[in-house]
């Protein structure tokens, strides 16, 4: 049993730490991964028996970290060591709504698949379907506007 | 200037770049790999077996956490007064689960049939009170006369006592349909007269084989799972159930999120048409009620019946209107808790037709008939891909792009028309110089806002013009008389009908419009809901196809004053009309 566990933890770690990140911002992703491996911890037999525990330990992180700004902040890609980044992607993602933003990131920031999101939202899997999607469109549209033409060297 | 276009592929791409460089420039603390080993739960006199291993990371979180546990305590203890004051509130702390106002303890494995804002009441068998409905956030005047019942929570508490006794000892306390239930769980909406059983919904399995009357759980076998709704009908209580999978599933007692998905998991097209789901309301000489079922978005829901209006705030999912007159028609309108319409019962949607949005409409058209005789005498079938087996994605993105197209500013087609309703009909393949291209084919009605001069006539503003989308492009068949009425967009029943719209219209059996491209053309024919299938035949060869939504798409080789013979059957195979004709297409 122990050795499960451990197996989980470890593989669901760093997928929350990712999607903590994107989704509640750098300073709350720490609080909502402690919370959410606390809540791991003392209910170990409880999280072996949901069928998706990366999914509800996400939910666990949002529910009780405390909120810190609304949205989140994140930092400019070149921060991060994108200098030739899309600038308008982020200003745009945090401009979606929160069902947006947190089905758009982790479904196609973070990989997790509807399921998993659907579990960590705690909506259907058409309804995260229908925010991601939504919110993707809205980042389209967002990003696609008239750039001025470069000048040929 | 020029357009910066960036695909959904690429903001994906965007995505993932950006997560991997916060990934790595924010990396887990690996110093947490170093770990010690505690008892399970923190006991470290556990059984060895159930140790568990915690990294060091998690042992700082948890001692922050102890430490502010006091805090929490006097939290908790704030809560629970709290609480205890507002009974009718909940708290939501670690999931959808945990609520902490009850009035009773929920054993583990009722939690999960205890949904968000629910005050249990008891827990053998599981009674809650739905949560209350939601706080509105616009300007409810305009919505007419609120409708309003008597909250359960505000009846005495041994006069709500004795009511629930009443409901769960009764042998067959559902009379019209003479159900012996054991109940899974019992949801109480509202008291109407002091009477709960009236405005409550039951889960559960049937006990003994149900004789019910007029519902449809009639000879519903024992160990039948079903709902329940109890409705009132004047001073009477009647009820309605219809069979569910398994009270033990979640997604059968859940009411469903968004309108979308409500419209999604309804498999017969009842919502947002109006037909009601759980009770199909009952009249009462000039007065009469209905049950309308609807997703936690919805705040408000608006009888419009003639002249006059009415609205309630759902609970439970579950609105009950009241209205005079039933022969006028109903026209249902739902609200966000901002004000904003999601959906609006629609007598343009027809039976069969699958609701994917609602502004503007656009659904998907009734599937094909069954054919119940040996089509191999028609020769080769024509077939197009199903809508349905679009990813729901990639369905979202091409009705949005189409829907953009449409209506698009000068968009020559429609000239700047309002679409009313996008039927589509099929997904198919096109070939382009960029490659394969996925399209729909489908049928728009929109109403034109300036004078068209349309391929086959001028209309002036305010026409409805039916619009054919097809493999390389589209057609403007005609005008439709009556734009605002259904009757305009209504498929004919037979081929008799059909045939006297013609008369008045010009359409049928005519009604093919037909292109011609180098040695190849094809034709829209336009047929009655009775046509089950509709073969062409050319010289020497002769193709067939399936209708759907009234419409078949026969392509076949042969070019202008080609002579073709359209022939068209009922399911059985019975000839229902022959047309000669010759192609005469653009």
């Amino acid at each position: 049993m122990a050795g499960n566990f451990e197996a989980l933890i470890s593989d669901a770690r760093p997928r929350l730490w990712r999607a903590f990140l994107g989704s509640l911002g750098v300073q709350r992703a720490e609080d909502a991964l402690g919370e959410a491996l606390a809540w791991a911890w003392a209910n170990p037999e409880r999280l072996s028996a949901i069928s998706n525990p990366a999914g509800y330990l996400y939910r666990v992180g949002v529910s009780r970290s405390k909120p810190r700004a609304q949205p989140p902040e994140l930092p400019a890609a070149a921060e991060i060591g994108l200098p030739d980044f899309e600038p308008r992607l982020i200003p745009a993602l945090l401009a979606l709504t929160p069902q947006q933003r947190t089905a758009v990131w982790l479904i196609h920031g973070c990989g997790w698949t509807y399921p998993d999101a659907a579990r960590a939202m705690d909506i259907g899997e058409s309804t995260v379907g229908t925010h991601a999607t939504r919110g993707l469109a809205l980042l389209r549209a967002q990003l696609t506007e008239a750039q001025p033409l470069k000048e040929s060297p | 200037m020029s357009k910066h276009e960036l695909t959904t592929t690429d903001i994906v791409d965007l995505l993932s770049v950006y997560g991997d460089a916060l990934e790595s420039t924010h990396p887990l603390d690996e110093t947490s790999s170093e770990t010690t080993v505690l008892g399970a739960q923190g006991n470290p006199s556990a059984d060895p077996v159930d140790l568990i291993v915690m990294p060091v990371e998690e042992r700082k979180t948890r001692r922050v956490l102890a430490t502010a546990a006091i805090a929490m305590l006097a939290c908790v203890a704030a809560v629970a007064i709290w609480t205890a004051v507002r009974s009718n509130e909940t708290l939501d702390i670690a999931g959808n689960l945990e609520t902490v106002d009850h009035r009773v303890d929920i054993p583990d494995e009722l939690q999960p049939f205890v949904f968000p804002g629910e005050t249990v009441l008891r827990t053998n068998p599981l009674v809650v009170i739905a949560a209350p409905p939601k706080e509105l956030n616009f300007d409810t005047s305009q919505l007419g006369t609120e409708i309003t019942f008597g909250r359960i929570s505000d009846l005495p508490q041994d006069e709500l006592d004795q009511q629930i006794d009443a409901i769960v000892a009764s042998a067959s306390w559902n009379r019209f349909d003479n159900v012996d239930l054991e109940l899974t769980k019992l949801t109480l909406l509202w008291h109407r007269d002091s009477q709960v059983s009236a405005t409550s919904i039951a889960d559960g399995i049937v006990s003994e084989t149900a004789l019910g009357e007029r519902s449809n759980i009639r000879d519903a076998a024992a160990g039948t799972a079903v709902r329940v709704w109890s409705s009132i009908h004047g001073p009477n209580s009647r009820s309605v159930a219809e069979t569910i999978d398994d009270p033990g599933n979640l997604d059968d007692l859940r009411v469903p999120e968004t309108v979308r998905e409500h419209i999604g998991v309804d498999v017969d097209g009842g919502y947002p048409l109006g037909t009601m789901s759980g009770d199909t309301g009952s009249v009462d000489e000039n007065y009469f009620y209905d049950h309308y079922e609807v997703a936690q978005e919805v705040a408000a829901v608006q009888m419009i019946n003639g002249a006059s209006s009415v609205w309630m705030r759902p609970i439970g999912g579950q609105v009950l209107l009241t209205g005079q007159d039933r022969e006028t028609q109903i026209e249902l309108v739902t609200y966000g808790k901002d004000g904003q319409e999601l959906t609006r019962h629609q007598p343009f949607v027809f039976p069969g037709e699958t609701v994917l949005r609602t502004d503007p409409l656009v659904v998907i058209a009734a599937s094909p008939q069954e054919l119940n005789f040996d089509t191999s005498q028609l020769g080769t079938e024509i077939t197009f891909g199903e809508i349905g087996d679009l990813p729901q994605d990639e369905l979202d993105q091409q009705i949005d792009e189409l829907v953009e197209h449409l209506s698009a500013p000068g968009f020559a087609r429609l000239a700047n028309s309002e679409i009313r309703k996008l039927t589509l009909l099929w997904k198919t393949q096109e070939d382009t110089d960029a490659g394969p291209h996925l399209a729909l084919i489908g049928v728009v009605d929109g109403v034109a806002n300036e004078d068209v001069a349309a391929q086959t006539s001028a209309t002036p503003s305010g026409s409805l013009l039916r619009y054919e989308l097809k493999l390389g492009g589209g057609t403007i068949s005609d005008d439709i008389a009556n734009p605002d009425e259904p009757e305009g967009f209504r498929l004919p029943e037979t081929v008799e009908e059909h045939l006297e719209i013609a008369d008045a219209q010009g359409r049928y059996p005519v009604s093919g419009t037909v292109s011609v491209g180098g040695n190849e053309f094809t034709i829209n024919y336009e047929v009655a809901r009775e046509v089950a299938a509709v073969q062409m035949i050319t010289e020497g060869t002769s193709v067939w196809m399936r209708p759907i939504g009234g419409q078949v798409l026969l392509t076949a080789e042969g070019d202008q004053q080609t002579q073709i013979e359209l022939v068209t059957y009922n399911a059985d195979g019975d000839e229902l009309t022959r047309r000669l004709a010759t192609v005469v297409g653009s």
